[in-house]
């Protein structure tokens, strides 16, 4: 490997997940089921990595060699990530052309379900 | 008498204990399909390690939900079922939040899925017996990226990094790599000289 992605851009965030307005505002119970679970498969992840990776073939179709040695994320942050640093990465994408406008996170990230 | 007394009395046993269990199952199985449904689309990325984690280890349903998972490909796909309520939850890129915002979609991201660290294996790899050693080297390169937006600003920022133009590198766009053995394959047919993977 050249250079990994944290070398060039350090603790990058990938992906989030999300639902509809309207489903939040009739299912709170179910987000915050939903990502207690999915906090406690952090924590999982972070102290039973080998196990963890072992389910990694049947949903990708990877090879257990392949999942044993793919690069796993940072999960320290519990599904959080600071403004901050996601407008850097936002500002990166403006800087390289690749979106045209600097619009602000605050009204379409809500951490307030996370436990 | 006395014999024919002690007979049946471990077999009667045994027919108890076997349909208390068969109650206790039955229990469970009732338990669980009583339990909110949420459909959740994912990509079969390494991103979503922590769904098969949460499915296979049962930590949704502990939680109190059930989770069904569908695999489908593509941010429009997945955004048309969530706003249709086909499935309740789905995975997000962050330059796609980005658009989204500007966008006014009634969506909300409610939690990350991770960022990368020191110790991560994704990033740009080259050939072993390739003269390439620093970015600097990328300069005239066949550099392979995916089409997502983040794979395409890594290359940019490496070539910043390195000091090299991006006209000055050749970016090679529209190679089908979702497979982790494929960018090594397509490494060794020598068309290119750097994948993002």
């Amino acid at each position: 490997m050249l250079r990994s992605f944290n070398d060039i851009l350090p603790g990058y965030v990938f992906t989030g997940v999300y639902f509809s307005d309207r489903y939040l505002a009739s299912h709170a119970r179910e987000v915050r089921a939903f990502l207690r679970g999915l906090v406690r498969s952090f924590e999982f992840i972070k102290t039973n990595e080998a196990a963890a990776r072992r389910h990694i073939p049947k949903y990708t179709g990877v090879s257990d060699d392949v999942a044993r040695k793919c690069a796993l994320r940072d999960l320290s942050g519990g599904g959080r990530e600071p403004f901050e640093m996601l407008d850097r990465q936002r500002d990166l994408l403006v800087k390289h052309g690749l979106f045209k406008n600097k619009e602000t996170l605050k009204g379409i990230v809500d951490y307030q379900y996370l436990p | 008498m006395k014999r024919f007394i002690g007979f049946r009395k471990p077999a009667a046993c045994a027919l108890l204990a076997g349909f208390a269990l068969m109650l206790l199952a039955g229990a469970a199985c009732t338990r669980n399909k009583e339990l909110p449904v949420v459909r959740l689309a994912y990509t079969r990325s390494i991103d979503d390690l922590p769904f098969f984690v949460g499915m296979e280890e049962k930590l949704f349903e502990r939680e109190g939900v059930r989770v069904e998972m569908t695999r489908l490909t593509g941010n429009t796909s997945a955004l048309a079922g969530v706003m249709r309520n086909d499935i309740q939850a789905a995975v997000i890129g962050l330059p796609q939040v980005y658009s989204a915002a500007g966008q006014s979609i009634p969506i909300k991201v409610v939690a990350w899925l991770g960022r990368t660290h020191p110790g991560t294996h994704c990033g740009l790899h080259v050939r072993k017996d390739a003269p390439i050693y620093d970015l600097e080297d990328l300069r005239g390169k066949r550099i392979a990226v995916s089409g997502d937006v983040s794979s395409r600003m890594v290359v940019y920022q490496a070539l910043e990094q390195g000091g090299v133009a991006a006209e000055d590198a050749q970016i090679i766009l529209g190679l089908e790599m979702s497979e982790p053995m494929q960018h090594e394959a397509v490494l060794k047919t020598g068309k290119v000289d750097v994948v993002i993977a």
